[in-house]
């Protein structure tokens, strides 16, 4: 089965750690100590925006989570615990006074974020915890934090029962390697160390709720790639994939023999790589992995790592944006050794809720474009999968296959219409995807923006995908609406292209004299 | 004061003897309106060599001539037998098909051998105006037909259930559920009507003039069925949208657009072409007309009195000029769509070492349930929505891998489901014929190893000539798959 396929049927299953609320937790006596001065409650506020009118915010919500403290770095904890904070305070297990606190990182795609605080006396008593190694499976861990929004102190027992490479629920659209234990990770966990004697094994993020008891937290691996990846004081995130295995298919002995597999040997058998994939002109579809760092990759897929089989891709997502990733390769009968840089080399549709502080938008004669992404689908409420419009499902799943999308920063979406007699019939082309503008292909909202304000034609004609009629507006009048329509409709700003960088970590705080 | 009371002692003795009329005639339509079952056998589209359990369909039959009884073509789809008895007798009578089109949603039946006494053909009203009262006739259980008497709140050009093809119907107002499953609609003892679907609170009904034209022509053999534009208007409302057309010197006309290579109009329609006249009649932006009876209808209307064969004549405007193109019009034929209709067709398969390859089908998708447009995979649902135009000789049809029976032979491929078949052995796949020849193709024969590949996402399967045969055994072996079912088989010269 194709990844994105299997990618999608997981979704379903897990839920974000902030949901679950029960599970039969047993209480423990582990000694903590000092520990327990390094493990915070953390405290948000925060705040969405309007997907469909992208200027505006939807109400705020209160939230708790944990972190801890893991020395100069500051304080760790998953980025949902913080994620579109707007006001984000930690509390010392026995204090009695919250400390603000900021985002100094926060990587959506692992789920982890580093917090710094107001005080910077704050951390003189505590010492840091640290970090320990991948534990083994049926080994004994303690999961610490404020569950279900306590204020003292909890320490669950459990057992860790697999390591394996799932989905991370906080995007949706990312995979990495996690622990699964049995004993139940509930809100306000989230962030929280699990521990294996006075080591830190990983952090409590997410939990599964069609099964009891089941919690999943991030391993050490992958908070220390996140530590290596923000010192250079820049967040670039895991290695782009882009591409598709034919998963399991050399099992088959036809198959085998194909591509020339000797006995014993195994392998990833590649479908599909996307333009914007690193291995894109390195590898081809067909081709069969044999190895990955020189790691022999079974017929399962898997490679031996941790004492466990574990998905080869593990390997590969445990780099840093840059570093190389060495591939045997089998094509044709012809065996290589090949270096590929693990570098994004085109634009690619990001399937992953992306937590901005704000979509990019665009308002021109009172249409409202914004960019479509797993936020905007999430409008049709937890059944998005199947209640969202057809072509926006569609065109969310399979972007990197559509030809359509190629070579496109933004896939363009209709939010809305702000009603007005210049685009009267309009309406009709809410939720549809923009293609071209008089013709001309619209590669991102920018491009949109200046295609826009540099027409001089008499009628400005817009092309959506998988819709035969245009929509026409003359051009002068919908200029000379535009700024109508935002005074009318009280816009405070008709653009927002955000930037790169944005990653919706607003939180901050004042210097308040007393 | 006595005069009124006078009054309505004679209104009160005019609806007694009413009454006893209608009573009278209700006892005679139970020689005129029957009750019809049908066994029906679906296909099993998981396992497309077998059939699914035989469900009872019970509707209601009218008696048009000594010998034929007129239903619904959905009533008779799949169906092996159908049996036939008067409302209050509980004798039963074998019947046997004569004729369907489910583009209507007619078929027409026989008495086998016996019928029942007294029968009396139910004759054919005329049109109806909107406004105008009906008796919808209903007689699924208990001894009596029920009478409902209905008002006509509008005519519209709605697709028939079974094909999707456009004809107009009656609009009645009904908000008790259970209705549309062929009930006669009657009025002054002829039949002007019947319903074939409901939706909410409204019930649709076919008029009389589509059941006479679909019995007479039955009747004079060759049967000659209903036509086809093969492209879709849009109202073009939007001004701006009209003079960027060049069509500003008139408020009329409609947009057509997606002409299928299948329309008689291909080549001569163009995408954006305004539609100012349909056969002489002007069509107005909304791609209606003014019907004498039943007000603003779409143009689509006057198709529905078109015969295969007819020219037809429509007024164009392209880009501010306006000209006159013809064409021959032709029969539609719901089993030539892209992704055909659920019309009684078994399903279309192949078995190819384990693997079950299958024309993707009303039927198919229809086997997620009625939320299959939920439930059916994405690309699936997705492509029936955007890309199911019919082809040029109708042959034209989505492959799919519609799942694996697993055998130490397949292994590997044991998880695959519904994914299109795009090429096998490099060759396009449009059929199953496409299929068998590609897997025919002596190259690949030689070479030992069949490649399907699979989207979306190029997944490629690679399988083996060799052990094809024992293959085929061992799945009817373990899966009880008949050796009678569809097995891909070597043919021509080795």
């Amino acid at each position: 089965m194709p990844a994105f396929i299997q990618r999608r049927l997981t979704l379903l299953f897990l839920a974000c750690a902030g949901l679950m609320l029960s599970g039969a937790a047993h209480a423990v006596d582990l000694e903590l100590g000092v520990m327990r001065k390094a493990i915070f409650k953390v405290r948000v506020i925060s705040q969405e925006s309007d997907y469909r009118q992208p200027w505006n915010q939807q109400p705020v919500r209160s939230s708790s989570g944990t972190g801890f403290y893991i020395g100069a770095a500051g304080i760790l904890t998953n980025a949902h615990v913080v994620a579109q904070g707007k006001f984000i305070s930690v509390l010392k297990d026995g204090d009695d006074k919250p400390v603000s606190a900021r985002v100094r990182y926060i990587a959506h795609d692992c789920d982890l974020a580093l917090l710094e605080v107001q005080d910077k006396n704050y951390f003189k008593d505590v010492k840091p915890l640290s970090l320990g190694d991948m534990p083994e499976v049926r080994d004994t861990v303690y999961t610490v934090g404020y569950p279900t929004g306590g204020e003292q102190l909890s320490i669950t027992q459990g057992v860790v029962s697999r390591i394996s490479y799932r989905r991370y629920v906080h995007t949706g659209a990312d995979s990495h390697l996690l622990i699964q234990v049995d004993s139940a990770i509930n809100h306000g966990n989230s962030g929280g160390p699990v521990l294996k004697g006075r080591q830190v094994i990983g952090v409590a993020f997410q939990t599964q709720t069609s099964a009891e008891n089941t919690g999943y937290i991030i391993p050490t691996p992958v908070v220390e790639r996140f530590l290596k990846d923000i010192a250079d004081k820049k967040y670039d995130g895991h290695p782009p994939q882009g591409f598709w295995d034919a998963e399991g298919v050399l099992e088959n002995a036809a198959t085998r023999s194909f591509h020339g597999l000797k006995p014993g040997e195994g392998g990833v058998k590649i479908s599909k790589i996307a333009a914007s994939s690193p291995l894109k002109g390195y590898v081809e579809a067909g081709d069969v992995i044999l190895a990955i760092d020189g790691q022999a990759i079974g017929s399962d897929g898997k490679v031996q790592m941790y004492a466990e089989r574990l998905d080869f891709r593990v390997v590969y997502d445990l780099k840093q944006v840059g570093e190389t990733v060495q591939l045997d390769l089998l094509r044709k009968g012809q065996r290589s050794t090949i270096r590929v840089p693990l570098r994004a080399q085109a634009p690619e549709y990001d399937s992953g809720k992306s937590y901005q502080l704000r979509p990019r938008f665009l308002v021109y004669a009172g249409l409202v474009f914004t960019v479509l992404q797993r936020d905007y689908l999430e409008l049709w409420g937890r059944n998005w999968t199947v209640e969202a419009p057809l072509t926006l499902r569609y065109a969310h799943v399979f972007a990197p296959l559509i030809a359509a999308f190629q070579d496109r920063r933004d896939v363009i979406v209709l939010a809305d219409r702000l009603p007005h007699a210049i685009n009267t019939f309009a309406g009709s082309y809410t939720d549809e995807i923009l293609l071209s503008v008089n013709g001309e292909e619209v590669r991102s909202l920018e491009d949109l923006a200046s295609k826009l304000d540099s027409n001089q034609e008499d009628f400005l004609l817009f092309r959506f995908w998988e819709r035969d009629i245009p929509l026409v507006l003359r051009q002068a009048a919908a200029k000379e609406a535009d700024s109508h329509i935002l005074k009318r409709y009280n816009i405070p700003s008709a653009r927002w292209f955000g930037s790169k960088a944005d990653d919706g970590a607003t939180a901050n705080w004042e210097e308040v004299k007393p | 004061m006595r005069t009124l009371w006078f009054r309505n002692l004679i209104l009160l003795l005019i609806a007694g003897n009413l009454g006893l009329a209608s009573s009278a005639w209700a006892k005679n339509l139970e020689d005129q309106v029957l009750r019809v079952y049908s066994y029906v056998q679906r296909p099993d589209y998981d396992s497309p060599w077998s059939a699914r359990a035989t469900e009872r369909l019970v509707h209601m039959g009218v008696v048009v001539d000594a010998e034929h009884i007129l239903v619904a073509a959905y009533a008779v789809t799949w169906a092996q037998h159908y049996e036939v008895e008067k409302i209050g007798d509980n004798r039963r009578y074998p019947l046997e098909l004569v004729f369907v089109d489910p583009s209507v949603n007619l078929a027409l039946l026989r008495f086998d051998k016996d019928r029942p006494d007294g029968l009396k053909a139910l004759p054919i009203g005329g049109d109806m105006a909107v406004g105008q009262s009906i008796n919808l006739y209903q007689g699924l259980e208990g001894e009596s037909l029920v009478s409902n008497s209905l008002r006509i709140r509008e005519v519209e050009v709605r697709s028939v259930f079974l094909t999707g093809y456009l004809l107009p119907q009656y609009v009645l107002e009904q908000r008790r559920t259970g209705y549309g499953w062929f009930e006669p609609l009657i009025q002054n003892q002829k039949l002007v009507g019947a319903a074939i679907a409901q939706s909410g609170s409204s019930v649709y009904a076919l008029p009389a003039r589509l059941i006479q034209r679909f019995l007479d022509d039955v009747r004079k053999a060759p049967y000659e069925g209903f036509v086809s534009l093969g492209m879709s208007l849009v109202p073009l409302l939007s001004p701006d949208l009209r003079s960027w057309a060049k069509a500003e010197q008139t408020r009329d006309g409609v947009w057509i657009h997606s002409i299928q290579d299948t329309s008689p109009f291909a080549g001569k329609v163009k995408d954006g072409d305004i539609l100012l006249e349909f056969d002489g009649i002007p069509v107005s932006a909304r791609g209606s007309y003014q019907h004498p009876k039943w007000g603003r209808i779409s143009v689509m209307e006057r198709l529905s009195e078109k015969r295969p064969g007819q020219k037809l004549q429509l007024k164009l405007l392209r880009r501010g000029e306006t000209l006159t193109v013809e064409a021959e019009l032709q029969r539609v034929d719901p089993g030539k769509q892209r992704i055909p209709s659920a019309i009684g067709e078994d399903p279309i398969y192949m078995i190819f070492g384990g693997l079950i390859l299958q024309e993707l089908s009303q039927g198919l998708l229809e086997s997620w349930g009625p939320q299959w447009r939920k439930r059916a995979p994405l690309p699936y649902t997705f492509h029936e929505a955007y890309h199911a135009e019919a082809t040029q000789g109708g042959r034209g049809r989505y492959v799919v891998l519609q799942r694996v029976l697993p055998l130490e032979f397949n292994k590997g491929y044991h998880e695959l489901e519904d994914f299109f078949v795009s090429t096998i052995n490099g060759q396009p796949v449009h059929n199953i014929e496409d299929a068998a020849k590609a897997f025919n193709q002596e190259e690949a024969i030689k070479s030992g190893f069949a490649r399907i590949l699979l989207q979306p996402g190029d997944f490629e399967i690679i399988l083996s000539y060799a052990g094809l045969d024992q293959t085929d055994v061992a799945l009817q072996q373990r899966y009880a798959v008949p050796a009678t079912a569809r097995f891909w088989k070597r043919t021509g010269s080795p």
